[in-house]
């Protein structure tokens, strides 16, 4: 399998090219094109109840789309919004990835989709998150371009603004200043981590991008 | 007639130069700046001819605009004007040469010259309605330059053999190549589960031309974050 990433950081999207029995998995809805031969099966995420119960809740969708080819070619996956397409190889500790930032991955990888507790709730950004371990090939999509860092010192960020992390990092969520602060100020919840490891960021909030545009409605 | 693409990638935009005596039609709306001496005529009427007909057909069936501008030098200088789509993304010039039409779909097309008629086509039904709920696409004939633009970057691909592409992503193909509304997986549950549903099949030889990104998965996700008009 080669995963050709182009067109970012305005217009990501990534060319998946599979020899004769390879099979990726995409996001559902993510394919634009595809050659002859790819055949489109579906996979359900973490089980039939946590999928029906995650579509319910989150609206995020309940099943992956399961591509495969019966002879060499290709599927390409773009992202629903403008941005960054951006491909990470997982192994060991796994990745753990928010709502919408999974475009594909390899089938040798486990996405379990994971209650982020009553604080993932606050965070504006769907009550789950995804937990994705094994050994195989991820690849992100981000609203903007992707920001990587490695923290090792507690550091902020806006949940709006976040993509992944590793899962050595620690999250608490606060509100930037006070309940009434947030509020008002539209700047949404932060996440402070701490810990050590990486974690990647988009650098456009699309949450903020809907609430400009509402101003306008 | 010189028809230039500057500022290629995410916000491309067109230039048009006529000399004396030619025209270019262009949806109404494109437009966005144009020479002193640019002569510009707005009807529902396209150059191929057609009346309030064919622009309730564009405008109802097609995704394209009721109203139609025709440009042309006023006086016996050149007149150049530029053409902008809406959203953000790139442009292409198709050169069509008389001998292979092509069709646009979604709303891609932006203008032409004047040896290019214009017209729309009905897909049927069942394409119709299936393949993105356009009824009709745009079929443009003749000889000339022609617009097209897309959302993200354009990707022209030779097809030989067949090819399926979500209907979001279909910006213009030549008529050369056949193709059909199928279901996107062998089964209707995995069909719809997939998200994707309905695709459409191309098979023959010919180009085609897809964009990067959908205008409609963008408007479905942004949708319901606005409130209601």
């Amino acid at each position: 399998m080669e995963i050709k990433l182009n067109g970012n950081p305005d217009f990501g999207e990534a060319e998946v090219h599979l020899a004769s029995g390879e099979s990726i998995l995409a996001e559902a809805g993510a394919m634009s094109r595809m050659s002859d031969g790819i055949d489109l099966t579906t996979k359900l995420l973490g089980g039939f109840t946590q999928s029906l119960l995650r579509k319910f809740l989150t609206q995020e969708s309940l099943v992956m789309g399961r591509y495969t080819a019966q002879q060499p070619g290709y599927v390409a996956l773009a992202p629903r919004y403008p941005g960054t397409v951006l491909q990470q190889q997982v192994s060991g500790q796994g990745l753990i990835l928010t709502g919408g930032a999974l475009l594909a991955c390899s089938e040798n990888l486990q996405i379990k989709p994971r209650f982020g507790g009553v604080r993932q709730i606050f965070s504006g950004e769907g009550a789950f998150i995804m937990q994705c371990t094994g050994d195989g090939s991820l690849v992100l999509a981000a609203y903007g371009a992707v920001v990587e860092k490695q923290v090792d010192r507690p550091f902020t960020v806006d949940t709006g603004h976040l993509v992944a992390w590793e899962p050595s990092l620690e999250y608490r969520i606060k509100g930037a200043g006070g309940i009434k602060q947030t509020l008002l100020s539209g700047e949404g919840l932060t996440m402070e981590f701490s810990g050590s490891g990486r974690i990647w960021l988009q650098s456009r909030n699309l949450g903020g991008f809907t609430h400009w545009l509402r101003k306008y409605c | 007639m010189n028809v230039d693409i500057l500022h290629q990638g995410l916000f491309a935009t067109a230039e048009v130069t006529l000399a004396p005596g030619e025209q270019f039609v262009s949806e109404s709306g494109a437009l966005y700046r144009g020479s002193p001496n640019l002569n510009i005529e707005t009807s529902s009427r396209a150059l191929g001819g057609g009346g309030i007909l064919s622009g309730l057909k564009r405008a109802m069936f097609a995704r394209e605009s009721f109203f139609m501008s025709t440009y042309a030098s006023r006086d016996g200088s050149p007149a150049s004007f530029g053409l902008s789509p809406t959203l953000p993304g790139e442009m292409q010039v198709v050169q069509l040469d008389g001998a292979v039409n092509w069709i646009c779909a979604g709303g891609s097309y932006v203008g032409s010259g004047t040896g290019v008629t214009i017209d729309t086509q009905y897909q049927g039904l069942v394409k119709g309605l299936l393949g993105g709920g356009n009824l009709m696409f745009m079929k443009t004939s003749g000889t000339g330059p022609m617009l097209v633009s897309g959302f993200g970057r354009l990707i022209e691909i030779e097809v030989e053999g067949s090819l399926t592409i979500d209907n979001g992503h279909l910006v213009a193909f030549q008529d050369s190549l056949q193709f059909s509304v199928t279901k996107a997986a062998k089964g209707w549950m995995a069909s719809f589960f997939s998200g994707e549903m309905f695709a459409c099949r191309f098979t023959g030889k010919g180009k085609l031309i897809a964009q990067s990104h959908s205008p409609t998965a963008f408007g479905g996700l942004l949708g319901p974050r606005l409130p209601e008009r």
